[in-house]
């Protein structure tokens, strides 16, 4: 059955034709919040409400991409738990801290455990700490562009239905964002790979 | 080095959107002709290649459960919905019992002056519990003309319920029927009528005098004392029917008040003379005794709101506050 009769069958009130849907797209949408987030709980949490969320406002998804009508869902999810921790930013420093150095790592281990031998394992993880870092320092609103349109693949179109905004306003932060995330990430020098490293020298 | 961040916005952004082949030709063209010429722009745009190559390879994590919806999930919306509706419930709820609570406190200082025109055979025994009960309907205890002056505010309909009200506390000793009704048609004439509302703690001692030797506990008379300074004439021989009904009137309105002493404080805050009474209460807590043992069949159904008032206030209030800590 494909996803735009799945979707009507949702709109009728039909969970499991609902949930069939939610297993195609969970993994992107965690994705999305955790690379937005940084944090695996806060991600898994934004993710469970923005599909909540999504069920309960399917009525008002009429037709066209239901992958962008889902990550607006998705990214203002994320966008109200970054201000509930904006609210309370001591809880949320804490809960940051095991999460980013002991948990999420772990996961990406086990993933990469299997492509990687494991000399190249731990520098592989080091860099993905590294970018989600650089991610991390970001303004919000050029984290969710850099995440959506970089992380994710998404064309601009799409990123623009998702955050709410005119293409004009997606290209110009993605740029920023990149240039930014370029220039933090020069300061994990040795992490990166060589090609990259020496494009930073350039003589001047 | 170069840093990106310093690069001149537009060629960023330029560069950015030729990186994914969304500039327009024209646009392009100009670019890769400035491409050829500016090592350091060329620089840029594989600065910026590469850095979004690195965020496309970061890999995809598993994630840690699924997010299938289980119908209660379904459902979660009504409960982080419930919140607001929870708040106005409480909100309802205390206002509701701030008017029953006022309407209460002025039917006791409105019965005794509408009994004392229509039914004089009444007015002894109803004289005792009014007396005691004016102080906690008036913080001030400025005294029964103040009270009387409040009834007038209050219309004729109310005060013939609060009559009725009255007239169901208190039993009365001398069974007959008529009282009750004549009191009833006299409220509409007699709540507005000023003298009746203004009568003294005077007549009220001489007429209820006879009855001094009561059976009422002392701690009674004593509560009378404390919390009415306007009946300070009264002194600790405050003379008290021979029937329950002083202990009734001592213990019923301290039931309220220290339910309400238990509310939140904006629950009074509305009401400014309510502490006070509320802390007479508490000081003298021996009324209260008595009234547990008096059978609550007795209590009239105003008071019965109140009460249940005042637990959906507390329960929507703990309510609410859980459903507070639950969304956070």
């Amino acid at each position: 059955m494909d996803e735009a009769e799945l979707l009507r069958q949702a709109q009728r009130g039909d969970l499991d034709a609902f949930n069939s849907v939610v297993l195609a797209h969970q993994t992107r949408a965690y994705n999305v919040a955790l690379r937005v987030l940084g944090d695996g709980a806060a991600a898994a949490d934004a993710t469970q409400e923005a599909f909540i969320s999504a069920y309960r406002s399917l009525r008002s998804y009429r037709g066209g991409s239901f992958r962008a009508w889902l990550l607006r869902i998705v990214t203002n999810a994320c966008y109200d738990e970054l201000r509930r921790r904006k609210r309370r930013p001591a809880t949320s420093l804490e809960d940051l801290a095991p999460e980013t150095e002991d948990g999420e790592p772990e996961v990406e281990a086990w993933l990469a455990t299997q492509a990687d031998g494991p000399e190249r394992l731990s520098e592989r993880t080091e860099l993905v700490a590294a970018i989600q870092d650089c991610l991390d320092r970001l303004p919000d609103e050029f984290r969710v562009v850099a995440v959506l349109a970089d992380v994710q693949g998404c064309g601009y179109d799409e990123v623009a239905q998702a955050i709410g905004k005119p293409l004009g306003t997606v290209k110009s932060r993605l740029a920023r964002a990149r240039a930014r995330l370029r220039d933090c990430l020069q300061r994990h020098g040795e992490l990166l790979p060589a090609a990259f490293r020496l494009q930073g020298e350039v003589p001047s | 080095m170069t840093r990106l961040s310093r690069l001149p916005p537009r060629d960023l952004e330029a560069l950015s959107a030729y990186a994914d082949g969304r500039l327009p030709p024209a646009e392009a063209q100009a670019l890769e002709a400035r491409l050829k010429r500016e090592a350091e722009l060329r620089a840029a745009l594989d600065q910026i290649r590469t850095t979004a190559s690195l965020l496309r390879d970061l890999p995809s994590v598993r994630p840690p459960r699924s997010f299938v919806l289980t119908p209660e999930m379904a459902g979660m919306r009504r409960r982080r919905m419930g919140y607001p509706a929870l708040q106005l419930a409480t909100a309802m709820a205390t206002l509701g019992f701030i008017v029953t609570l006022g309407i209460d406190l002025f039917s006791f200082s409105a019965a005794p002056s509408a009994l004392r025109v229509a039914a004089p055979a009444e007015e002894r025994l109803l004289e005792a519990p009014a007396e005691q009960a004016l102080p906690l309907g008036d913080a001030a205890a400025a005294g029964v003309p103040e009270a009387g002056a409040a009834m007038q505010a209050a219309t004729p309909l109310e005060g013939a319920e609060m009559q009725m009200d009255a007239l169901q506390a208190t039993p009365s000793p001398a069974p007959t029927a008529t009282p009750a009704p004549a009191a009833t048609d006299s409220a509409y004439r007699a709540a507005p009528a000023p003298e009746s509302g203004s009568p003294t703690p005077a007549p009220s001692i001489e007429g209820a005098a006879p009855m001094v030797e009561s059976t009422a506990p002392p701690a009674a008379a004593e509560s009378g004392v404390s919390t009415a300074p306007g009946c300070e004439a009264c002194g600790g021989e405050q003379p008290l029917p021979p029937e329950t009904p002083s202990e009734k009137s001592a213990g019923e309105p301290a039931a309220p008040t220290a339910e309400a002493v238990t509310e939140p404080g904006d629950a009074l805050a509305g009401k400014g003379e309510a502490p006070t009474p509320a802390a007479n209460a508490i000081e003298a807590p021996p009324p209260l005794e008595p009234a547990a043992t008096v059978p609550p069949a007795g209590l009239p159904w105003l008071r019965w709101l109140e009460i249940a008032l005042a637990g959906a206030v507390l329960l929507l209030a703990g309510l609410t506050l859980r459903a507070r800590a639950k969304s956070r």
